[in-house]
């Protein structure tokens, strides 16, 4: 891992296109602005690694009966209102 | 083009109405290109007159299968913001939304929940769709919204 000091205020360059800039330290936090193009995303790594859990288990750990019950479960619901 | 799928049994596929997936879904960075099944025209066991369950089906992995909900029918109130310029969305008519459906066994009873905060942004015209993170949302991950008490337990 790269490691850098930086003071508030100053830049890191990722590539050609990527800044990160130190914007606001307190005890034990840090505000950190991101410029990105559009095409790269920015995540907080403990909501992109929630959500990729759940892809996983919507994928699979389902029995076969589960979802015959859930599809008709949703079948179910009146029609979306919008 | 015939898919041999885990769910459907054997399926003819029109690659045509294939949509992209530009980089994958999170935990899923090879799912690039998916037919959706739904609207009333689900193969296999998930057929019936619904309009809210549709199975997002990887078309280059027979495997790989989402349910998924119109998410307006269980949550109304559902809403967010997105930025359709970043996703290359020309007309926000174009725009079909679904939320990927979990199926939990917990003891005797299974519990559904759809993932609020990462909706599938689906755009019809130019065939593309993406899993949208969104980024301040209070939308949960697990939004619950049935338990299914019959068949289980086994």
């Amino acid at each position: 891992m790269l490691v850098l000091a930086r003071r508030v205020g100053e830049n890191i360059l990722i590539g050609d296109d990527i800044v990160v800039t130190v914007l606001e330290m307190s005890r034990d936090q840090v505000r950190i602005g991101i410029r990105a193009p559009r095409s790269v995303s920015v995540h907080r790594e403990e909501v992109y690694q929630e959500i990729l859990l759940a892809n996983r288990e919507a994928a699979d750990g389902r029995t076969g009966d589960d979802v015959v019950v859930a599809a008709a479960t949703i079948a179910d619901l009146p029609p979306k209102r919008r | 083009m015939l898919l041999e799928t885990t769910r459907f049994g054997l399926v003819d596929v029109d690659e045509s109405q294939a949509f992209e997936i530009p980089t994958g879904i999170p935990g899923f960075p090879d799912l690039r290109r998916a037919v959706l099944f739904g609207g009333g025209t689900a193969p296999g066991q998930a057929t019936g007159d619904s309009h809210n369950l549709y199975w997002l089906q990887d078309l280059d992995d027979g495997a790989l299968a989402f349910m998924c909900v119109v998410p307006f029918a269980p949550f109304p109130d559902y809403d967010f913001e997105i930025d359709e310029q970043g996703l290359g969305i020309e007309d926000p008519e174009d725009v079909t939304v679904l939320t990927i459906v979990t199926v939990r066994r917990e003891g005797g009873v299974a519990e559904m929940s759809t993932n609020l905060r990462a909706p599938l942004i689906i755009d019809r015209r130019n065939r593309r769709l993406h899993q949208v993170i969104l980024p301040d949302s209070t939308w949960p991950v697990r939004a619950r919204f049935a338990e299914l008490v019959s068949n289980g337990g086994r």
